[in-house]
């Protein structure tokens, strides 16, 4: 299993970033990237938040509670609703949008299980 | 090609409901979280009349399902974007893969095949093929054989 240090420098790599890069979008020198890369000192805990938010992975592959990259955000972020946009989001009008979440909240409910209902 | 019943039964044996709707906006939507008894993919029901976007559609919202289950995709307030033109490009990416195997794709360049054949061919859109090709251009293991492909048959991209 991989050490944190060794992840992230395998994710900025993979990203084609450099340690000053990477350091400016957290607001850290190179030195700091370079101690963590080379596991002498360790990011605090909202740092490897941050990390994993521009590494697109969790915070569980970068602590190496996981090997995949791809593991779910599931525990921080419970909520899938993946609309098929070939336009891109950003072009999602208000209008779908709104058509998007009123469906999404329409569907869950239909499927919530029997304790959330119960819940509710 | 991958027969359409294939994406159905992977999707019943992955536990995903299939579910139809009336939409205005859009033609899919993959709905999950832990509350749920179960994933759901919402088709258009314009669909039923067009197999080769269905296809399309349904294969990409199985991407969702297997490689951003747990991401925020839409937000009320919109601040998610990000993470959704990130996944977006994730799920198709897995779709695109899926549909038109990378070898079989190849072969049929080099047998002269064009945009719109190989569409045929896979039976997918033409967004699909110009996308495979885009995704086996950023590919390094790919990149040497489509600049001599590019060259040696003049394929369109």
């Amino acid at each position: 299993m991989a050490t944190l240090g060794q992840r992230i420098k395998q994710l900025r790599e993979n990203k084609d970033m450099s340690q000053i890069e990477l350091g400016k979008l957290i607001n850290v020198g190179n030195t700091t990237v370079s101690q963590w890369e080379s596991d002498k000192r360790s990011p605090d805990v909202p740092t490897i938040k941050r990390l994993a938010d521009i590494f697109g992975t969790s915070s569980d592959y970068l602590l190496g509670r996981t090997d995949d990259p791809d593991h779910s955000k599931t525990k921080d972020l419970p909520q899938t609703v993946a609309a098929y946009l070939p336009e891109g989001f950003e072009k999602l009008s208000p209008e779908a949008k709104k058509e998007v979440l009123e469906y999404a909240e329409y569907i869950m409910a239909k499927y919530a299980k029997k304790e959330e209902k119960d819940r509710s | 090609m991958i027969p359409t019943h294939f994406l159905y039964q992977l999707a019943e044996y992955e536990g995903i409901k299939i579910e139809w709707h009336n939409f205005a906006h859009i033609k899919g939507l993959y709905t999950y979280t832990p509350t749920m008894t179960a994933p759901v993919i919402t088709l258009s029901h314009q669909l039923h009349t067009n197999e080769r976007k269905l296809r399309c559609v349904l294969s990409h919202e199985l991407g969702h399902h297997f490689k951003t289950v747990g991401h925020h995709i839409i937000a009320p307030n919109g601040t998610s974007s990000l993470y959704a033109t990130k996944n977006e490009i994730l799920a198709t990416r897995w779709a695109v893969d899926l549909m038109i195997d990378t070898y079989t794709f190849l072969g049929r360049l080099k047998d002269g095949l064009n945009r719109q054949e190989l569409a045929d061919y896979f039976y997918v859109l033409p967004e699909f093929v110009d996308l495979k090709g885009e995704l086996l251009k950023v590919s390094s293991g790919h990149a040497d054989v489509v600049a001599e492909l590019k060259t040696s048959y003049n394929v369109y991209f």
